[in-house]
C-alpha cells in the first residue's frame, strides 16, 4: 500500500515560493493503476519523487507497505527503493557505457542476490520485452522505444510493489507506447501499484483511475 | 551487477579521463623515484671522491711519514730541534699503554723510536741512528690499518739516500756500525729531510747499543682524518688521559694536514651538496605531489560532473551511497595502482636511456637503489594519494540529491 498523508512541498527560488504539493493525501492499494494528469509545473513530478523516497517533503508522511519512508535512515530508504519501487522516466536514464543487460542489472547494485539469479531474471525480462537480441548493445545503439523497454525491464527487475512512471510514453510512437502501457497494466494486474504521470489521453486511458493535479493539489476526475 | 565491473566499463568508456589520471600519478611517482636515483648517484660520486682523496692522503702521509711526535715531558724543544733527537727518554711501556687504551681515537699508527746522533767510526762520520720497531697494534680496534712502516729486521739496517750515496752503500752489502754487523736492507729515496742522513735499525738492538734498555725517546703517530679543527688540543687531551702529564705532543707535516683538511672539506661539501639536493628534490617532489593531487582532484571532479545523472539513476534504483562512493574510490584506487606501475616504468626507461643527465644511473643501478620497502611504499602511497585527492569530489557525487539531478535531466 502507498499512503501519502498531508504531504506538502514548497520550493523557494529567488525569494518566490512555489507550492508544488499542498497537503496531498493519497492512498493506493495493491493492484491499483492510477494516472495523474495536469498542466506543466503543477507538481506531478514532485509527487512522484516524494512518493518514491527521493524528495523529502516539508510536511506530512509517505508510507509504503507500512514503512514510513522519511522516518528511516537514508540507507534504509535506499533499500526500500531497491526492493519495492521501480522508476520509469521519460528520458529513460540508461547508463551510456553499460550494455542493455548491464543496464537492467544496475538495479541490483548492493543487493545480496546471487549474480546468476540476477542475470536469469534480467534475461527473462529482456525476452519479455523482445530485447534479447540487443542484450549486449549500448543505449546509444537503440531506438527510443527500445530504450524505454530496457528502462521498464530495469524498473521491474526486483519485483517492485510500486511502479512510478514519469511520462514513460512521452517520447514514444504509438506502437512502443502501447508496449509500455500494456506492461504497466500487467504489473497492476499482478498486484503492483502503478502511478503514471502523463499528459497523454491515450496513456491515461490505460489506467483504472485518473487523478487531476492542479497547483499542488489532487482531484479525482 | 558488481561495482568492479561497473568501474571497468566506465574506465573503458572514458579512456582519456583515466589515461590522464594515470599519466599524472605516473609522473609524480617517476619524479620521486628518479630523484632517489639522482641522490644515490651523487652520493656514490661524492663517496668515490672522498675515497680517492683518502687514498691520496694515505699515500702522501706514507711519503711524508708520521705527523705527530710524542716526546718525554721534560724534553726541551730547543734542544730537540737543535739536535734532531730528544736527549730525554721515557719507558717503552708508554706506547703500549696508548695502544691498549680505548680512550684514544684521534691517532692511527703508533711507532716507538730511540734516536741519537752517534759516531760511525768505521765510516768516519756522524749519523742519526734511529732504532724502530714495527707499528704497535691497537688492542681494541678491529679494523686494522695497513702499517705505515715495516720493522727493520734485527740483522739489517735501512739507510737514507744521501748517506748511502756518500758512503757508496748498496742493498745487500754487509756493514759494521760501532763493531756490530748489519746488512743493508733498504736504501730510501731522497726525502729532502734529515731522513736522508739517518740509519734505521731494530729498536731492541739500538737500545742495547745505546745502553738504554726498554727506553725510547720518541713515539711517532699519525693523526686520523676524523680529527677536528682543533686537532692538536684534541690529541693532547686524549694522550694526557692515558699518560697523564708525562709527555708532550708536537704536530708535524703541514702539507699532510692541509690535504687532510681538503679531504674533510670535500666530504663536508659533498654532504652539503647532498643535503641541498635532497632538500630540493624533497621540495620539488612535495610540490609535484601537491600539483598532482590538485590535477587528480580536478579530473575526479570532472568525472563526477560527467556522471551526475548516472549517480542520480543509481540512487533512484536504490544503490546504497557506499556503493556509489566505491564506484569513484575504486576507480581512483585502480588509477593509483596502475599509476605506480607507470611511474616505475617511466623512471626505469628514463634511467635506461640515460635521459636523467646524471652519470652512474642505469637500469641495473635503478634496482639496487630502490629497496623493496620503497617500492611497497610507492604501491601503497600512490593509490592513497589518488583516493585522498579525489575523495571530496567522490563524496560530493555519492551525496548528490537524486531528485535534483533527475529533475534537471
Amino acid at each position: 500500500m502507498l499512503k501519502l498523508d498531508a504531504v506538502t512541498k514548497t520550493y523557494r527560488q529567488s525569494g518566490n515560493e512555489v507550492h508544488a504539493l499542498q497537503s496531498v493525501n493519497l492512498k493506493l492499494e495493491a493492484g491499483q493503476f492510477v494516472a495523474i494528469r495536469g498542466p506543466s509545473g503543477c507538481g506531478k513530478s514532485t509527487l512522484l519523487l516524494t512518493a518514491g523516497g527521493l524528495l523529502r517533503p516539508d510536511h506530512g508522511s509517505v508510507e509504503i507497505d507500512g514503512t514510513s519512508l522519511y522516518h528511516v535512515s537514508s540507507a534504509e530508504r535506499a533499500a526500500v527503493r531497491q526492493e519495492k519501487i521501480g522508476f520509469v522516466f521519460q528520458q529513460f536514464h540508461l547508463i551510456p557505457y553499460l550494455s542493455v543487460l548491464d543496464n537492467v542489472l544496475s538495479a541490483t547494485i548492493g543487493t545480496k542476490q546471487h549474480l546468476s539469479e540476477k542475470k536469469e531474471r534480467a534475461e527473462s525480462l529482456l525476452k519479455q520485452f523482445s530485447m534479447s537480441h540487443r542484450r549486449m548493445h549500448r543505449p546509444g545503439q537503440l531506438s527510443t522505444g527500445e530504450k524505454q523497454r530496457v528502462a521498464m525491464a530495469r524498473a521491474m527487475l526486483n519485483h517492485p510493489s510500486l511502479i512510478l512512471a514519469d511520462e514513460p510514453t512521452g517520447n514514444l510512437d504509438k506502437e512502443n507506447a502501447d508496449v509500455i502501457l500494456q506492461q504497466l497494466r500487467c504489473l497492476a494486474r499482478d498486484g503492483a501499484i502503478v502511478v503514471l504521470v502523463t499528459h497523454d489521453d491515450h496513456a491515461s486511458a490505460a489506467a483504472d483511475d485518473v487523478i487531476r493535479m492542479e497547483a499542488g493539489s489532487l482531484m479525482l476526475e | 551487477m558488481g561495482v568492479g565491473r561497473m568501474i571497468w566499463m566506465e574506465i573503458l568508456h572514458r579512456k582519456w579521463n583515466f589515461l590522464l589520471l594515470l599519466l599524472v600519478l605516473g609522473m609524480v611517482v617517476a619524479y620521486a623515484l628518479t630523484s632517489m636515483q639522482i641522490i644515490a648517484a651523487e652520493q656514490q660520486q661524492t663517496e668515490a671522491k672522498v675515497a680517492a682523496m683518502d687514498d691520496d692522503i694515505r699515500k702522501t702521509m706514507k711519503d711524508l711519514g708520521f705527523n705527530i711526535n710524542i716526546l718525554p715531558k721534560d724534553q726541551q724543544l730547543v734542544d730537540f730541534y737543535a739536535n734532531d733527537f730528544a736527549d730525554k727518554t721515557m719507558p717503552y711501556a708508554f706506547v703500549q699503554r696508548l695502544a691498549d687504551s680505548e680512550f684514544v681515537s684521534s691517532l692511527n699508527h703508533l711507532r716507538p723510536a730511540l734516536i741519537q746522533k752517534v759516531d760511525w767510526p768505521e765510516q768516519k762520520r756522524q749519523v742519526l741512528l734511529m732504532g724502530v720497531s714495527g707499528v704497535v697494534p691497537w688492542t681494541h680496534r678491529s679494523n686494522a690499518k695497513k702499517p705505515m712502516s715495516d720493522p727493520v729486521p734485527a740483522d739489517s739496517m735501512n739507510i737514507g739516500s744521501a748517506l748511502a750515496k756518500q758512503l757508496n752503500l748498496q742493498v745487500g752489502q754487509a756493514v759494521v756500525l760501532n763493531g756490530e754487523s748489519f746488512k743493508v736492507n733498504k736504501i730510501y729515496d731522497p726525502r729532502g729531510t734529515k731522513d736522508d742522513i739517518t740509519v734505521w735499525i731494530d729498536l731492541k738492538r739500538a737500545q742495547s747499543m745505546l745502553n738504554l734498555p726498554d727506553r725510547i725517546n720518541l713515539i711517532q703517530a699519525l693523526e686520523c682524518n676524523c680529527a677536528s679543527i682543533d686537532r692538536l688540543a684534541e690529541i693532547e687531551k686524549e694522550i694526557s688521559g692515558v699518560l697523564g702529564e708525562e709527555v708532550q705532543v708536537i704536530e708535524l707535516s703541514a702539507s699532510a694536514t692541509a690535504r687532510a683538511k681538503a679531504r674533510t672539506n670535500i666530504a663536508n661539501e659533498g654532504k652539503i651538496r647532498l643535503a641541498e639536493l635532497a632538500k630540493t628534490s624533497r621540495t620539488r617532489t612535495l610540490w609535484l605531489i601537491g600539483l598532482g593531487a590538485t590535477v587528480v582532484g580536478f579530473l575526479a571532479y570532472f568525472n563526477v560532473r560527467q556522471r551526475q545523472f548516472e549517480v542520480g539513476v543509481l540512487r533512484a534504483v536504490g544503490a546504497p551511497t557506499s556503493k556509489i562512493l566505491m564506484l569513484f574510490i575504486g576507480k581512483l584506487f585502480l588509477a593509483g595502482l596502475l599509476g605506480a606501475i607507470a611511474g616505475i616504468a617511466i623512471s626505469l626507461t628514463a634511467c635506461k636511456l640515460g635521459l636523467v643527465g646524471v652519470e652512474g644511473i642505469s637500469s641495473s643501478s635503478w634496482f639496487s637503489q630502490v629497496s623493496g620497502p620503497a617500492l611497497a611504499a610507492v604501491f601503497v602511497l600512490t593509490p592513497a594519494l589518488a583516493i585522498m585527492a579525489g575523495w571530496v569530489p567522490a563524496a560530493i557525487a555519492a551525496g548528490q540529491d537524486p531528485a535534483l539531478i533527475l529533475s534537471e535531466e
